[in-house]
């Protein structure tokens, strides 16, 4: 299990790393394909505003998830983790999930896909408010799960990304491809979530290395 | 003397060769950079897949006059997705090229646009002519 969470972990911050370098080209003069394809639209500016808030959010809200989990950072640094998390929690209520709702209206696929995204900004949202509420509140067990649900949706930038190189190997259909590489990351993640903390409790646990404080705050 | 000897140059190489046919004009200027373009981009995005393959066909047999005097044809792109045979996909790009200046434009949106705007450059939809035959309100040229 500890295997398959690190290499997991690691994938993610692979994945945000290339994705991070593939959105550069979004602050160049040259525009890529993927606004290439999307334009013309209504307020223009407006969406690639939205575009460019959205990824230097999302380059600073997944790692920040990811540095998040990091049990020696709770151990040793409790108020780093803290910082860390009030920083990453503003990024993502005050400027992944507006910019990226906007963005949601005119995605690719249209209806089904413009859920698709609503949903999961709706996910990241309600449970990174009750995330930091549970935080406040002191009740870490409840904090990790809906933190968790955060990183899981937000993994879902990776994963997508990922089936859809895989779908076009296969000769996919591209749009039947775009919804499944969507609909299935978002409903896995927060499926997977939930599995996950379910099998914890279930199955007998290894005494934890963390301080009985924060014991159930880490993953 | 080298200044009005490299404007002739300029002027040359600009300017469309005797031996170029609206389709390798479309090929020359918008298929081959956007080919060149696409190979050179990441495949980790949710931007449509490269196609693997394009062609072109003239929609026209002879060339249309616009209502500036200009002379175009229209033309229609091909591409086909996926690896192996794939699936080709009808009218993926269209628009129209004038060969007696060289230049190729597309329909992007309600307009069109120089062929640039493909290639990721910001390009203002064209004067309200381009592309369209003298006299007709409707768009001729994938239209």
């Amino acid at each position: 299990m500890r295997l398959i969470r690190s290499a997991w972990l690691t994938a993610l911050a692979l994945g945000s790393t290339v994705i991070t370098a593939g959105s550069l080209e979004y602050f160049k003069a040259d525009l890529p394909e993927f606004v290439i394809e999307k334009l013309p639209l209504p307020w223009e500016a407006v969406w690639l505003g939205a575009l460019k808030i959205h990824v230097a959010a999302a380059a600073l809200a997944l790692p920040g998830c990811l540095v998040l989990l990091s049990k020696t950072a709770l151990q040793r640094a409790p108020r780093f983790h803290r910082w860390a998390g009030r920083a990453t929690a503003a990024v993502v209520l005050l400027a992944l999930v507006p910019s990226g709702s906007y963005l949601a209206l005119f995605a690719k696929g249209g209806l089904p896909s413009s859920a698709g995204f609503l949903v999961s900004g709706a996910i990241a949202a309600a449970t990174m408010v009750q995330a930091v509420r549970e935080a406040r509140a002191r009740r870490f067990e409840a904090h990790r799960r809906y933190a968790l649900h955060v990183l899981g949706q937000l993994s879902v930038a990776v994963t997508s990304r990922a089936m859809l190189f895989g779908f076009d190997a296969l000769a996919f259909d591209p749009e039947r491809a775009y919804l499944i590489a969507l609909w299935l990351p978002v409903v896995a993640s927060a499926l997977a979530v939930e599995l996950v903390l379910w099998r914890k409790h279930a199955l007998p646990s290894r005494p934890s290395r963390l301080p009985a404080r924060f014991r159930s705050a880490s993953v | 003397m080298p200044c009005r000897l490299a404007l002739l140059v300029f002027l040359l190489a600009s300017a469309p060769r005797a031996s170029e046919t609206p389709e390798s004009l479309v090929q020359e200027k918008l298929l081959a950079p956007l080919a060149a373009r696409e190979k050179a981009r990441s495949s980790y995005s949710r931007a449509r897949p490269p196609a693997a393959e394009r062609r072109v066909r003239m929609l026209d047999a002879a060339p249309i006059a616009d209502a500036k005097g200009g002379a175009f044809v229209g033309f229609a792109v091909d591409a086909r997705y996926g690896r192996g045979a794939g699936r080709w996909q009808e009218d993926v790009i269209t628009g129209c090229v004038y060969a007696g200046t060289g230049e190729v434009y597309l329909r992007y949106g309600d307009a069109f646009r120089a062929a640039g705007v493909l290639l990721g450059k910001t390009i203002p939809p064209a004067a309200s002519h381009v592309c369209r035959a003298a006299g007709a309100n409707a768009v001729v040229a994938g239209g």
